[in-house]
């Protein structure tokens, strides 16, 4: 057999047992429109607000190819100091299902030398020259807001078996539809059944959830996952809040115990960015330069538990934490190649504490990398604001 | 919002394309590698990590996105049996095997010999062949898929198709020369495909 015929039956014997061979475009037309709704669904505006905190790797302690993320337990003093600071009670939206929504209250441009920072480089690589400038003030709302109390129930190796999650106070319209009437510490509340939160892949277990309105007004979520319905009802049952302030005494054989109680203010529901654009062009193609800076800085870790059905519950410097499979799929997308060019990668920056820049290397990574280390806060009245602000 | 139309109008734009060229092929490689339900949600998925990239995306953008399609596809392997395990663990009752439901209602005509030969190659091997013959990738916009080099990508290649012609040989025991052309099958390559994604370290 030589290589050639060899190769040339095994493509035909490969392309004959293709099992998508003789379905027509037509015939995926139903299941692509399926898919778009579904993608519009999770689809939200371009943030720059991580779903998840920074990733933590557990030194060698845990060998699988996926990142781990640790959440640690809040030690019930006033609070984490580097979550975001500013928001406040900005209202939040909550679906049909009772979960609070993830999404943006509202974008505005500013023009370049209004904005608080006003990044520009010292150093420009030879050959690159600026083309625009342009920023945005984007405030989001419902992103991770973290929970006020956890109590978890767990077997003997620490694997967790169902929770109650209470989270708030918030400001939210909680809607009568899709849910029933219930009372919730002494409290006109509705229940939201059959919830599922599909945080991370591969864990969903059915909950329930409880919204109510407390003597102030302000609006409290009670969650309860992979409990039987007796169970759930006597868990909620057990919540109280006074003021800003959480507490639950766990019923007698529940199985469930608290493993993170806000003790501090109330968490605010809002985060903002600040996001600063550069079109820069190197003297063959732009280089788009995107620098986004919090209200604070990076939040890193946030300091309260996401308690999940089926995660393993474990123990950090006498914390309770909870570990999270990450895996890959926003993976680092591979070089862009295109014959005749350096190939090109997109690459991230701390450049501040907050402050994150995000650009294209195409093989010049150390001329980038110093460029972005030159990056200075200019004056208002820098004439290059004005000269490349983009007409808006 | 207030959004600046040049700048997010052209991302919007460019997204449109993505999906409006290429969405189709993303489906087909999902679904020829897990069940036609999860295949839905592979491409939505691939599409929101697309639409959060949309910068980064090259100007052939196909190999960029299969490789996201591939790494979603293997986490949606992993959730499932996870889930799997876990249900088993913590409920007193046990659901059917996922892939074992998928094969019993999506198995229209199978060509046993090469699929059989398939599933007894390294998932590397596999997706290789798969991402060639089936998804009909050029040899450098697989090597993009697969996080190699090109050359890297013919010395794999070379041994693969080696090996398939043996296991090919072994499960068929039929000449591979003289074989004819199987029937063209109509199979959701739910087992092979699911074999395929999760023995795969990367």
């Amino acid at each position: 057999m030589t290589g050639e015929t060899m190769s040339t039956d095994i493509d035909a014997a490969l392309r004959s047992a293709d099992p998508m061979a003789g379905v027509s475009d037509a015939a995926l037309a139903p299941a692509l429109a399926s898919a778009r709704q579904n993608m519009e669904r999770r689809r939200r505006p371009r943030l720059r607000a991580t779903r998840w905190p920074r990733v933590l790797v557990l030194g060698g302690a845990l060998a699988t190819t996926a990142a781990v993320l640790t959440l640690t337990v809040g030690s019930g003093a006033s609070g984490p100091a580097h979550l975001w600071r500013s928001g406040g009670l900005l209202p939040v939206a909550v679906a049909a299902d009772g979960q609070m929504i993830k999404q943006s209250g509202y974008a505005a441009a500013i023009a370049p030398s209004e904005a608080d920072l006003r990044l520009l480089p010292a150093y420009l690589p030879p050959g690159w020259s600026y083309k625009k400038i342009y920023a945005r003030t984007e405030t989001a709302t419902g992103w991770d807001v973290p929970a006020s109390l956890v109590a978890t129930a767990t077997t003997s190796d620490g694997t967790i078996t169902g929770s109650l999650t209470v989270t708030g106070p918030v400001q939210a319209t909680i809607k009568d539809q899709g849910s029933a009437a219930d009372v919730v510490d002494g409290h006109p509340a509705r229940l939201f059944a059959g919830t599922e939160v599909p945080e991370v892949e591969g864990y969903q277990f059915p909950g329930r959830t409880w919204w109510w309105s407390d003597a102030q007004g302000k609006q409290w979520q009670a969650t309860t996952e992979n409990l039987s319905p007796g169970d759930a009802q006597r868990a909620v049952e057990a919540v109280r809040t006074d003021s800003d302030q959480v507490t639950w005494k766990a019923p007698a054989a529940s199985g469930l115990e608290v493993v993170h109680q806000r003790r501090g203010p109330a968490y605010p529901t809002a985060r903002s960015e600040l996001k600063w654009y550069l079109t820069l062009n190197d003297g063959q193609r732009d280089r788009e330069v995107s620098i986004t800076s919090h209200d604070g800085p990076d939040p890193l870790p946030v300091t309260a538990i996401r308690a999940v059905t089926g995660l393993q519950q474990s123990t950090i410097d006498g914390h309770a934490a909870v570990l999270f499979p990450i895996g890959e799929s926003e993976g680092g997308a591979p070089e862009e190649t295109i014959p005749g060019q350096a190939p090109c990668r997109w690459e991230d920056y701390q450049v501040s504490d907050g402050v994150r820049a995000r650009l294209q290397a195409c093989g010049d990574q150390d001329q980038v990398a110093t460029m972005l280390a030159s990056l200075t806060n200019v004056p208002a009245d820098d004439p290059r604001l004005s000269t490349y602000a983009l007409d808006e | 919002m207030g959004r600046n139309q040049d700048a997010t109008g052209g991302a919007q734009e460019r997204f449109e394309a993505l999906w409006g060229e290429h969405a189709g092929a993303v489906l087909r490689y999902a679904r020829r590698r897990v069940s036609a339900d999860e295949a839905e949600d592979v491409l939505a998925e691939t599409f929101v990590v697309a639409w959060r990239r949309v910068e980064e995306a090259p100007s052939y953008p196909l190999a960029w996105l299969l490789g996201i399609t591939r790494r979603v596809a293997a986490n949606t392997v992993r959730g499932r049996r996870r889930r799997e395990a876990l249900s088993e663990r913590i409920t007193a009752h046990t659901s059917p095997d996922q892939a074992q439901r998928d094969a019993a209602h999506e198995v229209d005509e199978v060509d046993q010999g090469v699929l059989a030969a398939l599933g007894a190659l390294r998932a590397g091997d596999r997706e290789l062949l798969m991402l060639l013959a089936w998804d009909e990738l050029e040899p450098a916009q697989a090597a993009q898929v697969l996080g190699c080099s090109t050359g890297a990508l013919a010395v794999r290649l070379h041994r693969a198709r080696r090996r398939f012609a043996a296991a090919l040989a072994s499960a068929s025991a039929v000449d591979v020369r003289q074989a004819p052309p199987p029937e063209r099958p109509h199979l959701s390559g739910a087992r092979a495909g699911a074999a395929s994604l999760e023995a795969d370290p990367r």
